[in-house]
């Protein structure tokens, strides 16, 4: 770890002192120790959080705090019996199966040429086409803004990939493609859909910065590229101009996800 | 009693900090529970569910205010003598400061300062890699400096 990273890692830190036996706690505190001007900031900070957090502590009503304690309760409780992945056996099942999806795949997936998501990242792109502008919520934003509009909208984890955080937006809607939720956006520049939802369910599992980018359609041929954001798959689909078009924005980008 | 650890506590703060009324946190944090035993998943991360708990009362709080907040984000590093602010903020100052952040900052300072959540359970929630997390908990901070800092200076 450099001292940015430790920075990085110290500025997330709790001032409840909760984080103390965390890894990368204990090595960014290692790294302050050693650079005074990050020291000096820690700390400095550390007594900022500290005295807020306190101004913060409220006891709440006695009746009040017994009936949300009554609910939580009932919420924990209904634990059935508790499975770990931290088990032996359950770990030596799941690695087995898991090398024996990643042979398949790998087999399948050569043969193809393609990756697993791609078909199904398509005809997503395909329904989303079909939405006409009135089914879209009038919005003027940048693209970066729209994460709290989706939470509204009860969709988590709307995210772009870096470098495009403010492409300007002009609407944005919600859709469900095979009972899962998708977030779309439409953008004025480049002139695009944008479509974000889970990566997992849709066997959709690239590298950070990795692009697949197809030309779908028979008479309307439309240029898409799929990538991955974290958990979320990020669908990008030109309504003008082709795959050296999308390449060539891709790569404007100034960064990769 | 003293068996558990009542998070619940600080989702009602949590849930008092961004709608700043007592009777709206209270019906937001017991709908949000009784939602929970409706739809808890069987097989569930005790912290994930706590997690999913801070993220219900959010949307329901968000779903209650117009607008997408938006404001520059300072940068950079608190001023050595950051502590004398902090310590002239008395609570009903220092919950409006922080109902005026924007999102996400406002949720996820909050959050760290209520010691609610792990960061990194507050990144996931915001759909944020750790290295973004920091940055808007710094930003954050420092709009909380300096909102508390100019009213200090206004005051007589």
């Amino acid at each position: 770890m450099n001292a940015r990273t430790a920075r990085q890692v110290l500025r997330a830190y709790r001032p409840s002192g909760e984080d103390d036996d965390e890894r990368e706690v204990v090595a960014a505190l290692k790294i302050a120790a050693k650079t005074p001007a990050l020291e000096a900031d820690f700390r400095n900070q550390l007594a900022f959080d500290r005295l807020l957090a306190q101004t913060l502590e409220t006891a709440l009503p006695e009746e009040m705090a017994a009936s949300f304690e009554e609910v939580a309760r009932r919420l924990e409780g209904k634990r059935s019996r508790k499975f770990t992945f931290r088990d032996p056996a359950m770990l030596a099942v799941g690695l087995a199966f898991l090398m024996l999806v990643g042979l398949l795949a790998w087999i399948f997936l050569g043969k193809m040429g393609s990756f697993a998501g791609m078909q199904e990242a398509i005809e997503l792109a395909q329904q989303g086409d079909k939405a006409g502008p009135a089914q879209f919520q009038p919005i003027e934003t940048k693209a970066a803004a729209l994460t709290d509009w989706f939470v509204v909208q009860d969709f988590d984890g709307f995210v772009v990939p870096r470098g495009m955080e403010s492409a300007p937006v002009l609407g944005a809607r919600t859709f469900k493609y095979d009972d899962m939720p998708v977030a779309v956006a439409a953008i004025a520049k480049p002139k695009s859909l944008w479509y974000v939802f889970e990566a997992n369910p849709f066997g959709i599992s690239l590298s950070p910065g990795e692009w697949k980018i197809v030309e779908y359609g028979q008479q309307n041929k439309r240029a898409l590229g799929v990538t991955q954001v974290g958990a979320m798959a990020f669908v990008i689909v030109l309504r003008e101009g082709g795959k050296a078009d999308l390449q060539k924005y891709l790569d404007s980008l100034s960064h990769t996800p | 009693m003293a068996d558990r650890d009542a998070w619940e506590h600080p989702l009602y703060r949590f849930a008092h900090l961004l709608l700043r009324d007592r009777e709206a946190a209270r019906k937001a944090v017991l709908e949000t529970l009784e939602a929970g035993v409706k739809k808890r998943p069987p097989h569930i991360d005790p912290e994930r569910l706590i997690m999913l708990q801070f993220r219900d009362v959010r949307r329901r709080a968000l779903k209650s205010q117009s607008g997408i907040p938006a404001a520059p984000t300072p940068k950079g590093e608190l001023p050595a003598d950051a502590e004398m602010a902090a310590r002239g903020a008395d609570a009903e100052k220092l919950e409006s400061v922080l109902y005026a952040l924007p999102e996400p900052g406002r949720t996820a300072y909050a959050l760290l300062l209520l010691d609610a959540l792990e960061s990194e359970w507050i990144a996931k929630m915001l759909g944020l890699a750790q290295a973004e997390f920091a940055e808007v908990v710094q930003g954050a901070r420092l709009a909380v400096h300096q909102a508390l800092t100019s009213r200090v200076e206004a005051a007589p």
